[in-house]
């Protein structure tokens, strides 16, 4: 009785196309990209890179900041993301709030331990925190230019996190492989605030 | 306390006539057989001993639960809400509505999986909920205002709260009204803001920023990889309805062109399936399927289309029953069981102006559509306790246009396809349209047929073709497909599960995935419970067991009782959206025995058997059972 998976999907689209409805119109479209993908490919983090939204096309589903805290936190918590989604339903309009691997990062200079603590990656210029160092004394906080700061403080461990851009994460930043809307990418650093 | 994952464990237990919030142990309500959502709210229901009473009573608990999977990334952000359902005709039933949006994680987040609202409150009031704090409080300010404003206003005092609201139509006690979070998620069917306005419960605010904690981290990240790898979450058929409005080429284009702002969707999911649009001098807001309801038929102009929208969902009026209306007002218009005025309308675009492009100018439609949906909302209208009610004034005829729209227990639309769905619809206690998508002629049917070895339904394979057939009125083993898709919407509605993210047709892929290998696999990742496609299969079967077991004992449930309306044994209503002939009251009697037979129930009178219920680990609930 079992019919190939192939067979199948050919057999339903084309009833589907003889149905002719708008709704089968749109089954159609379901019926495409049902392989799984092995996708091994490896993202390069351009030069001083950071993560830039496109308002225009986002929906303010927060499938970034959820994906976000279950890779570096293992548990789904919006606190505990490092992009921050800014939601207006009745307008449609979102944006995120995210560090922008400044040039001249005021949060390193900030860092008591700078270079243990907070360190920046000399290959891609990202900055990021080294947790077993890190005493969770807040100064790379205070010391953040933008409103709310990029940098936040785990309320459990006391320590300092923000966005590293997944670092050491082959496919690269986890907000960006997941979003579903294409709003989110990699953009390379030009030093604004 | 023993760590928990998946659900909060805490369930907001609120009595609006003692004014007294508690919170009460999920774990007092069986989560890991009921799961949580329907399930959930069943067994609270059974609890509190499933009352005797109308659905605009103090003692009829309003309840809006979450499941395990609410707040993790994926389409699994929905709440239900259960309660006596004032929609339901003739008799309100115990009945179910799932909303999405941003509510649901929220209360997740803020550490509850449900919310029991008891009482009556004897002014206006919302309830806000701050993470662990909640407060009953004042809403003189809010009421009156539409969901919209409502909205707006409590995000001004609480900035980062979601909240589930009610319009005017909710305060004046309609039958259909809506409960909505944001701009297009509603908890439309069942009347639930109906329920809401008779306690003076304005809204529910709530902000939660809390953990939603899952078990198995990495083995939920690699099965949410996989389906994001198959696209599967990311392109799909419901987002060409969702997200584009169904009322032919003109008004679809002009739409996308000049009034679609961006896709919409519910928190956490990648389905995104809704179009915001943003038309000026009407309104901005989210749409999907049925908020085109008024632009079904005829076609209409953009701005009507569009204004039926915004208006319903700023009243807060079920837009699915105001599709209902419209079939039910011309048809019986044209059938002369009663006239426009007979219902409180002075004209109707598609009686009044037909002839004319778009059926009339922008201000046309306005015109009807504000006389006929403030008619509703104001309590006015002869149709704002529903059609059924409606129809019992107007005359046998007008009961007879009735019936060949609502077969059971609501608008069928073109959710009754098959002799399987037929007896779907003859054993729920409403329409069942959030799982009839499994029944729809997609090709989902073939593709839970063969490997589910159910072969049921209006389309078959033929292997010499190579080709489905439109075989339809197929009595063989459609108890077994009837079942299937009951136990799944069980499963759905509990975990919970969008319907639309997983319909087989963009989520089948046996032998090494279908949906409930899938949802096993997932609900064990989040809970650290060993779920497995039996164990979860059964918890499916329990949960529809118990709504069975509510049915007889609450609302006097018999097998005579199981049937569609009468009419569908002599005629059927010739659109190629229903059944295809009357059905064979012989052979629907056999099909009935079987069901029952399947079930474990007992045929003479449809009840459930201690023997099964007990199987089934609910001796707790057989014992209170006389079968």
């Amino acid at each position: 009785m079992a019919i190939s998976k192939k067979k199948s999907v050919t057999n339903r689209r084309e009833f589907l196309a003889g149905a002719g409805t708008a709704l089968s119109i749109g089954a159609i479209a379901g019926l495409t990209g049902c392989e799984y993908l092995a996708d091994t490919s490896i993202v390069t983090i351009p030069a001083n890179g950071r993560i830039k939204h496109n308002p225009s096309v986002c929906t303010g589903c927060g499938v970034c900041s959820l994906m976000c805290s279950l890779y570096h936190e293992k548990v789904v918590h919006i606190s505990l993301s490092r992009s921050e989604l800014v939601r207006d339903p009745f307008e449609a309009v979102y944006s995120i709030n995210v560090c922008r691997q400044c040039l001249s990062p005021s949060c390193y200079q900030s860092c008591p331990k700078k270079d243990s603590a907070l360190c920046i990656d000399q290959a891609t210029g990202v900055k990021y925190i080294n947790s077993d160092q890190c005493d969770g004394c807040g100064e790379c906080i205070l010391g953040c230019p933008l409103e709310p700061a990029r940098v936040k403080l785990n309320p459990a461990t006391k320590l300092a996190f923000k966005c590293d851009l997944c670092r050491g994460r082959g496919k690269g930043p986890i907000c960006i492989e997941y979003c579903a809307q294409n709003a989110l990418a990699l953009a390379p650093g030009n030093g604004e605030v | 306390m023993e760590k928990i994952f998946g659900w909060a464990g805490k369930i907001l237990w609120v009595d609006l006539t003692k004014r007294e919030i508690k919170a009460v142990p999920t774990s007092d309500f069986e989560p890991e057989k009921y799961i949580g959502g329907v399930g959930l709210n069943s067994r609270i229901f059974w609890e509190l001993g499933a009352p005797k009473v109308d659905a605009y009573h103090p003692d009829n608990p309003l309840m809006i639960s979450v499941g395990p999977l609410t707040g993790a990334p994926g389409p699994f952000n929905r709440a239900e809400v259960c309660g006596i359902a004032p929609q339901s005709y003739p008799q309100e039933l115990f009945a179910y509505s799932g909303l999405g949006g941003k509510f649901p994680a929220d209360l997740k987040y803020a550490g509850y999986d449900g919310i029991v609202v008891l009482g009556k409150s004897d002014k206006p009031v919302y309830l806000q909920i701050d993470n662990e704090t909640a407060a009953i409080k004042d809403a003189e300010h809010l009421w009156g205002l539409d969901t919209f404003e409502t909205q707006k206003t409590l995000r001004n005092s609480h900035p980062k709260a979601s909240s589930v609201v009610i319009g005017p139509a909710g305060e004046t006690l309609c039958r259909y009204a809506i409960i909505l979070n944001e701009t297009g998620s509603a908890a439309g069917q069942g009347g639930y803001g109906g329920v809401m306005g008779s306690k003076n419960l304005k809204a529910i605010a709530v902000r939660g920023t809390g953990p939603h904690k899952i078990a198995n981290p990495d083995e939920f990240m690699e099965l949410v990889s996989k389906r994001h790898a198959a696209n599967e979450w990311l392109t799909g058929g419901a987002q060409s309805w969702g997200r584009y409005p169904l009322c032919g080429e003109p008004v679809n284009r002009e739409m996308q062109a000049k009034y679609l702002k961006r896709f919409a969707g519910c928190h956490g999911c990648p389905y995104q399936c809704m179009g915001f649009y943003d038309m000026p001098g009407i309104g901005k807001g989210a749409q999907m399927c049925v908020e085109a309801w008024y632009g079904f038929i005829g076609q209409g102009s953009s701005e009507g289309y569009w204004e039926g929208n915004i208006l319903s969902q700023k009243l807060g009026i079920n837009n699915y029953e105001l599709l209902g209306i419209m079939i039910f007002a011309l048809t019986g218009i044209a059938a002369g069981a009663f006239t426009k005025q007979d219902l409180g309308l002075s004209f109707i675009p598609h009686i009044d102006h037909a002839t004319e492009p778009k059926l009339g100018s922008p201000k046309v439609h306005h015109e009807f559509l504000t006389e006929l949906l403030n008619g509703i909302a104001e309590g006015k209208s002869p149709l704002a306790q529903g059609i059924g009610r409606a129809a019992e004034k107007l005359g046998p005829v007008a009961m007879n246009v009735f019936k060949d729209q609502y077969p059971a227990y609501g608008y069928m639309s073109h959710h009754l396809r098959n002799v399987a769905s037929a007896l779907h619809w003859a054993t729920d206690s409403r329409d069942p349209f959030n799982s009839c998508h499994d029944y729809l002629s997609f090709g989902a049917v073939p593709v839970i047929a063969y490997y589910h070895g159910v072969p049921g339904g209006d389309i078959r394979f033929d292997e010499k073709t190579g080709a489905f057939t439109g075989a339809k009125m197929i009595y063989e083993r459609a108890e077994h497909l009837a079942a299937w898709v009951q136990n799944n919407q069980s499963l759905k509605n509990s975990l919970p599960f969008c319907e639309y993210a997983s319909m087989p047709e963009t989520y089948f892929h046996p032998p090494e995935m279908d949906i409930r290998i899938f949802e096993s696999k997932i609900l064990s990742s989040v809970t650290g419970i060993d779920y497995d496609v039996s164990r979860l299969w059964e918890s499916g079967e329990r949960i529809w067991n118990l709504r069975r077991v509510i049915m007889v004992l609450r609302e006097n449930r018999e097998r005579k009782d199981d049937t569609i309306d009468h009419l569908w044994f002599k005629r059927t209503v010739p659109n190629g959206q229903s059944l295809a002939a009357p059905l064979n009251r012989k052979k629907w009697d056999e099909l009935c025995t079987r069901y029952y037979e399947l079930r474990g129930w007992n045929p003479k009178n449809g009840r459930p058997t201690k023997s099964r219920l007990e199987a089934l680990g609910m001796k707790n609930i057989a014992d209170k059972l006389i079968t």
